[in-house]
């Protein structure tokens, strides 16, 4: 029996071309495949936990020098809260297709050279300060416009 | 084994939630060109992503949220450019999209292949925690 078995062993392997459909080989093929995978998934997961503990040791370096920094455990469970905050997307589609023509009304519209008055200008000033630094909020603008309606027409 | 399970919990609600950005992105970018508040219609898609804006929380192959004008007027450059700068100054939403497992912005127009790209973690402003 174990004759019989060699033999077709070395018949299947000395015929030129058939090595390739033995199961043997693909077995051997799948095999090495599996552990080069295992061996990447081992690599990343070790890459892996070791950025998150040098990142920890830092994170709690900053806490321990800085005193109104928030701790390592609070930071990661602020990562973790961030997952399920809700964005306003229609507020975003706002800000990216009016907020600039928005922008560029009430800067010229409330710019402050166009008040002569003092306190006009003044308020002029602030308001334009306002204006740039939300310039790409759309409702902050839009409240802005109200506030600046109101205080200086 | 429970934290497997954990894992294997987190993992699919990760996936969902990575979804419904998407999901939630396109239907707000289509109820506003419809009416008629947009020029051109905006599309959100994932993709591979920057290997160099990786951080510890990306996705595999998967760390790009792409921004792509699908139709209507081709955007400019400067378009591009304000509509990435747009979405980097939503700080709750780049926050959003990093615990999400995604590491780069892109935003491309309708043609060609050229377009511009942000590092998110750059933009995340977490105390400290991704940008030291």
């Amino acid at each position: 029996m174990l004759l019989q078995l060699t033999v077709d062993t070395t018949t299947l392997l000395s015929s030129p071309g058939d090595w390739k459909s033995t199961p043997s080989f693909w077995l051997s093929i799948f095999g090495t495949a599996q552990l080069i995978v295992t061996g990447y998934l081992i690599f990343r997961l070790r890459k892996k936990s070791k950025l998150v503990k040098e990142l920890t040791a830092r994170v709690s370096e900053l806490t321990v020098s800085s005193s109104d920094s928030l701790n390592s455990s609070s930071l990661s469970e602020s990562l973790k809260e961030a997952r399920h905050t809700s964005i306003d997307f229609s507020d975003l589609m706002n800000n990216i297709n009016k907020s600039e023509a928005l922008y560029s009304e009430l800067i010229k519209k409330y710019h402050p050279d166009r008040f002569l008055d003092e306190t006009k200008n003044r308020i002029a000033t602030e308001l334009s300060k306002e204006i740039v630094q939300n310039k790409h909020s759309y409702s902050r603008l839009k409240a802005l416009e109200q506030k600046a309606y109101s205080l200086l027409n | 084994m429970t934290s497997v399970w954990y894992r294997m919990i987190d993992w699919f609600s990760e996936a969902k939630e990575r979804i419904n950005v998407v999901r939630d992105f396109n239907r707000a970018a289509k109820y506003s060109f419809l009416s008629g508040e947009a020029q051109t219609l905006l599309q959100a898609r994932i993709t591979r992503g920057s290997s160099a804006y990786r951080h510890e929380f990306s996705k595999f192959m998967q760390g790009g949220f792409r921004i792509k004008a699908l139709s209507g007027r081709p955007l400019h450059r400067h378009e591009l450019i304000s509509i990435g700068i747009i979405v980097i100054d939503n700080e709750m939403l780049v926050r959003k999209l990093i615990s999400l497992g995604w590491d780069t912005l892109e935003v491309h127009d309708s043609q060609g292949y050229d377009g511009c790209k942000w590092e998110l973690k750059k933009h995340a402003k977490i105390g400290g925690y991704l940008n030291s």
